[in-house]
């Protein structure tokens, strides 16, 4: 008796499941999944908030999933978007090691957008994304030319080995030469965290009698830098950082960093909703490779 | 019968750099060769400058210390580190300085309170208890600050990390006060003596009377309690919080305790030992820094001095046993003759 009153139960919320399922299907809403890589990054937070509000704008269904920075945890994410069926998958790779499970999703006809990582040897349709030694180039220029050529500098690089610091280095590394009368001082990882630049800028301080500027990789350790050079009591150092964060712009309005380097972490996860959607629409040709451009913000 | 815990728990000062001087070596050649490597390594204003960074990393490694003596593990300080600041910030901004530096501190505490009863009471394991303690409250920062950093530029709050007494900065002082605190408590109190107890033999430890949910919920919230206290340190020293700090801070405070001597099984240990391993780890980074140690490299040399000055602690252990020196642990079975009341120690 109670087992067939819980078994009608659960047929009735089956039908109900289907129902709904159907009602939502028969809208043709396009369903498109994004997989984000972290969500504890302010600039990826806004990349998903592009996402899910430029989606919202063109009336789709979407999904976002946080990999929580872990690979495995990407790969099933990426493996439930495809059991929805989604329409187009947009990703933010947290590795390379991605490569595999796009390709899966590539091969059971949906289409890939890469954002901000690319990821070597998979199926991508369009890759929409800021490039890393292009910002590194350009900030490296800014800084030689405030200095007119000429004065000590200190480099804060990011996490070791990881991809957006290694290609910032390499861009500004190619900078450098140009001005022999600049002198990298100290070249440091601050690890893209605010208290750890903090403690090795208080140390390179004490190393260093003359700094003309500070060179930072990211705006958390530009604003740990501000912090150890006010602490020091070292004034006229121009420091300047990338990303412009909500207080480095903050900092910037002040005249206490002199320079950050927007990203559009909003736009690119805009943009990748509406290749999406001109992948299906085929109202205009998708590229395959997109390079976002960034912006200087001074006071 | 309570002779041998109690001679090692509080040995006399130069016995207890003795027992310890694997790893006061290890900082000791490590000094002597950076000030060699750079005339500015051996300057006061380095030397404080050093002592003000290690001190974040000491105050959580002393409640660090103490957990790892009772056999556990806690994960979780770097988040709480981060939850903390943020939340003594959130709290200071309505209600003022002073409740939002107690709130942090509270907060802290119900980290740990989380923490020892799943420990105790649900019998998880503290490294997976910690695990999952470390994300639900770095979900919980991130959740309180929606992501973004607080910021606060003045008020009395700044004093915990920028302000000086003398020509001491405060997070000094704070530093010295948790040591010498967190040492008299494993030494001179019978609550000390039970996270010894415990360490070394749980179930020897709960046959006496000693109440083992007690001793572990204890050591989690002062755990907890310390980790606030750094994270309100650290939020005052960069005049804002962020939800995403502390972010691999338990590894370099379980570093300390490690190179400190401490064992990770439990039943052994001491504070005097993590405060050497912390200022290793602190000089070390310092060195690196003055001296423009490429960042791949640094890596590579911090891993290095680790496993070496483990080492040398356990080949100068080992010929200690060898040639009949002073147990090195308190033996439980002592502890546990001497019964739960546990009369105050005396010095003999």
């Amino acid at each position: 008796m109670g087992i067939r009153r819980w078994r009608t139960a659960g047929i009735a919320i089956f039908a109900v499941g289907l129902l709904a399922v159907w009602a939502s299907g028969s809208q043709a809403a396009m369903k498109i999944g994004f997989s984000v890589s972290t969500q504890v990054n302010p600039f990826y937070k806004a990349m998903a908030d592009g996402v899910r509000d430029q989606a919202k704008a063109e009336g789709m269904e979407v999904t976002v999933l946080n990999a929580e920075d872990k690979l495995e945890k990407q790969i099933a994410d990426v493996e439930d978007l495809i059991q929805k069926k989604i329409d187009v998958l947009i990703i933010n790779a947290t590795h390379d090691g991605a490569a595999a499970v796009l390709n899966k999703a590539a091969d059971a006809g949906i289409p890939v957008i890469t954002l901000q990582r690319g990821v070597p040897g998979a199926k991508v349709v369009s890759h929409i994304g800021t490039d890393n030694v292009v910002i590194g180039r350009e900030g490296a220029e800014w800084v030689a030319k405030k200095l007119n050529g000429k004065g000590n500098v200190v480099v804060m690089e990011g996490i070791p080995g990881a991809a957006s610091s290694e290609d910032r280095k390499k861009g500004s590394a190619e900078v450098w030469p140009k001005y022999p009368g600049i002198k990298i001082v100290a070249q440091q990882s601050g690890k893209y965290d605010r208290a750890v630049a903090l403690g090795v800028m208080e140390n390179i301080l004490q190393a260093q009698p003359q700094i003309d500027a500070v060179f930072c990789f990211n705006d958390e350790m530009a604003m740990g830098v501000l912090a150890a050079v006010k602490a020091a009591k070292r004034t006229g150092i121009p420091i300047t950082g990338m990303d412009a964060n909500k207080d480095a712009r903050e900092a910037v309005a002040k005249g206490e960093l002199a320079m950050t380097i927007a990203l559009p972490p909003y736009d690119i996860g805009k943009t990748g909703v509406l290749h999406a959607k001109w992948l299906q629409s085929k109202e205009k040709p998708v590229p395959a490779r997109f390079v976002m451009p960034v912006s200087f913000i001074t006071k | 019968m309570f002779l041998p815990a109690w001679r090692t728990a509080v040995a006399p000062l130069g016995k207890r750099i003795w027992r310890e001087y694997g790893s006061l070596l290890g900082l000791v050649l490590i000094g002597a060769a950076l000030s060699l490597l750079s005339d500015r390594f051996l300057t006061t204003s380095n030397l404080i400058n050093v002592a003000r960074q290690v001190s974040i990393n000491a105050i959580v490694a002393a409640g660090m210390t103490v957990v790892i003596i009772t056999g556990g593990i806690d994960l979780s300080v770097g988040s709480t580190i981060a939850l903390a600041g943020c939340a003594a910030l959130l709290v200071a901004g309505p209600a003022g300085d002073l409740v939002g530096m107690m709130a942090g501190i509270v907060v802290g505490g119900l980290v740990g309170l989380l923490n020892g009863a799943l420990v105790a009471w649900g019998r998880v394991p503290p490294f997976i208890t910690t695990l999952a303690t470390m994300t639900i409250v770095r979900g919980a920062a991130l959740v309180l600050t929606n992501g973004e950093p607080i910021v606060k530029a003045q008020g009395a709050y700044l004093w915990l990390g920028q302000a000086s007494i003398g020509p001491l900065p405060v997070p000094i002082l704070l530093m010295v006060i948790v040591l010498l605190g967190t040492h008299w408590f494993l030494a001179r109190t019978r609550w000390g003596i039970y996270v010894y107890a415990v360490g070394g033999n749980a179930e020897a430890a709960r046959l006496v009377g000693i109440s083992l949910a007690g001793v572990q919920i204890l050591v989690y919230v002062l755990g907890g309690v310390l980790a606030a206290l750094a994270g309100l340190v650290l939020a005052a020293r960069l005049s804002s919080a962020q939800p995403n700090t502390g972010v691999g801070f338990e590894l370099d405070a379980i570093a300390a305790v490690v190179l400190g001597g401490t064992s990770l099984m439990g039943g052994e240990g001491g504070i005097w030992g993590t405060t050497v391993g912390a200022f290793i780890i602190g000089i070390l980074n310092n060195g690196f820094n003055l001296l423009n140690v490429s960042p791949f490299y640094q890596l590579i040399a911090k891993g290095a001095v680790i496993v070496l000055a483990v080492l040398v602690d356990q080949v100068l252990k080992a010929g200690a046993a060898s040639t009949g020196g002073e147990p090195t642990a308190p033996h439980p079975q002592s502890v546990a003759d001497a019964g739960p009341a546990g009369e105050r120690p005396r010095d003999g």
